[in-house]
């Protein structure tokens, strides 16, 4: 990195801590704190999508999977294309519900131990999530400065950038410097293509380099044959699908927006952004089979490319922008976390009421606690595409629990907990010597593929994996719960009725509350 | 008479599909959802047009 790349990043940081400064001042509550005062419009609705789910990992999972496997390495990240139109859906529900946190809606639905038990495993989830993006920006920084600052220290050094910022700024911070960097990554990103295109001699030139000079058949097939099968992205779509209101941070950016329809198009627009963006991502993955042929750690790919391929300013830029990235998003995953801490575990079981100054001060603790643990789990994670994958199964255990309280009036609480506890169950299960033993002799085991080696180490294959926990959830949801009585009419009649309530005519609730 | 049915409609049914899922208005099913469905048509023709265009783009060249 040269002395201008360095400029533009001090600047860069400059103005995103103004912002922090100045968003400061607005925070007076817990509903400014963790839901931005439910102020946000269309635009910023937009970037929140946009920026908040673009994160720096996914882009060096994309690249690096890429690298691994071909382009069917892209479903790494589009396993949410599929999903992605439930997110029209989804939201006017989020908002509905009037809830700060998942985990809320879980204690209304269901019961308070119910929405401990979703705290606990909400907060894992942030903190996988944080470690990471940490991991995976550590390993850019590492690549760019050629080593001599390596992915551990740039972890902790990134870390303690955005405590500080999050903890000054909350979800109004987070969300302006969305839209600085949400802008810039986007842009950035295809800006790219051409240096890379420039570099590997066009796109005749790289299909023969790496289909007919390398022998790589599959390199540019969308489905691979072997690898990234269609099963495999049917498995991780549907395990996506379920846990797609069970992320820690939804009510977040599901919930603050002013209006139904604001989040709605904001969900839209910055949804599509984001798949274009890893179109781009992808090809720059597929660059990299070319441009670095024996990487030992495929998590470097992405910061290789960008140091050999920007020119001086523009990779100062690029740093700045995924730095900013981390940043905000780690924030909202941060402000997600200390909402399901304060709100759902202090709050139940100290069972005194606390003011909002005491809230605003433990939240701001329970931050840095929770970026401490996500420090840890980036410090023990073997590769970003290792945590991506546990990412996506935690998301998932305790998903049909959400999808039956929405859509199911009988679902109950026994049923809840038989499904979160049986995915749990069945996940463990599937990691167990003895079970992979005993599947790797199973009948048919070849075609159907059960077993596979992965880094010298026989496991269950992921969408196996995945089929076996999400049914084991899905039919004890539903066993469980006809075998057991329903919950009191009276308070699902109010819970339904808050979900027929369109924002914005809450006075019809007043019968209710 | 036509006030109170409506008024026993907006009991049993919501506007969203997803919260009506299980037991859907069938009878007045394209007005009572069409903010969700049309906006998810269009998400899912945006959808499919990434993936088209990306296979055109990775088949350059080739």
């Amino acid at each position: 990195m040269r002395s201008l790349d360095i400029l533009v990043i001090i600047l860069y940081f400059l103005v995103i801590g103004i912002i922090a400064f100045i968003s400061k001042k607005k925070i007076a509550t817990q509903n400014d704190f963790f839901l931005g005062g439910q102020r946000f419009k269309k635009f910023l609705m937009t970037m929140l999508f946009f920026g908040a789910g673009t994160h720096t990992d996914q882009v060096v999972a994309v690249v690096s999977k890429i690298y691994r496997v071909g382009l069917s390495g892209i479903w790494y990240q589009w396993l949410w294309l599929f999903t992605s139109p439930f997110y029209w859906l989804k939201l006017p529900i989020l908002r509905r519900l009037r809830r700060m946190t998942t985990a809320d809606f879980f204690e209304e639905r269901y019961s308070t131990n119910l929405s401990i038990c979703y705290a606990i495993i909400g907060i894992f989830t942030v903190a996988v999530d944080i470690g990471l993006m940490l991991k995976g920006t550590g390993a850019i920084v590492d690549a760019v400065t050629l080593h001599q600052l390596p992915t551990d220290w740039a972890i902790l050094a990134i870390a303690g950038l955005f405590v500080f910022y999050g903890v000054m700024g909350g979800l109004v911070a987070a969300v302006w410097t969305d839209a600085i960097q949400g802008t810039l990554t986007m842009i950035l990103s295809f800006l790219l293509i051409p240096f890379m295109l420039m570099n590997v001699g066009g796109m005749a030139n790289l299909h023969f380099e790496l289909e007919q000079v390398r022998n790589l058949k599959h390199v540019f097939s969308l489905v691979s044959p072997v690898g990234i099968t269609a099963f495999y992205i049917f498995a991780i779509s549907l395990n996506g699908l379920v846990g797609m209101f069970t992320q820690p941070q939804v009510m977040q950016t599901g919930g603050s927006c002013k209006k139904e329809m604001d989040g709605r198009v904001g969900s839209l627009i910055g949804t599509v952004l984001k798949r274009v963006c890893t179109v781009s991502w992808a090809f720059i993955g597929l660059g990299c089979i070319y441009m670095f042929p024996n990487l030992t750690d495929s998590d470097l790919a992405f910061g290789k490319a960008i140091y050999v391929l920007l020119p001086t300013g523009l990779l100062g830029l690029m740093i700045a922008c995924m730095l900013a990235a981390v940043m905000s998003t780690c924030d909202v995953l941060m402000v997600s976390g200390t909402a399901l801490f304060t709100r759902n575990i202090v709050k139940n079981v100290a069972k005194t009421a606390l003011s909002e100054e005491k809230f605003l001060l433990i939240s701001r603790t329970t931050s840095v606690v929770i970026v401490g643990l996500g420090i840890f789990i980036a410090l023990k994670l073997s590769s970003v595409i290792e945590g991506l994958e546990l990412f996506w199964k935690l998301n998932a255990f305790t998903g049909f629990a959400f999808w039956a309280g929405i859509i199911w009036k009988r679902a109950n609480v026994y049923g809840a907990w038989a499904s979160i506890i049986g995915s749990v169950s069945v996940w463990l299960l599937t990691t167990q010597s003895f079970f992979i033993s005993f599947m790797s002799n199973f009948p048919g085991v070849e075609s159907l593929r059960f077993v596979v080696e992965k880094e010298g180490v026989m496991s269950i294959y992921l969408p196996w994996q995945m089929v076996f926990y999400l049914a084991a959830g899905f039919i004890l949801m539903i066993i469980v719960t006809y075998l057991t009585k329903s919950l009191p009419g009276k308070n699902m009649d109010r819970f339904y009725r808050k979900l027929r309530t369109p924002i914005g005519v809450d006075a019809q609730l007043d019968v209710i509350k | 008479m036509k006030h109170k049915k409506k008024l026993e409609n907006q009991e049993k049914y919501s506007d969203l599909i997803l919260v009506d899922l299980l037991h859907p208005d069938w009878k007045h099913f394209f007005t009572r959802y069409r903010t969700d469905l049309v906006g998810f048509i269009i998400f899912v023709i945006l959808m499919v047009m990434i993936m088209v265009g990306t296979y055109f783009l990775k088949n350059i060249g080739s």
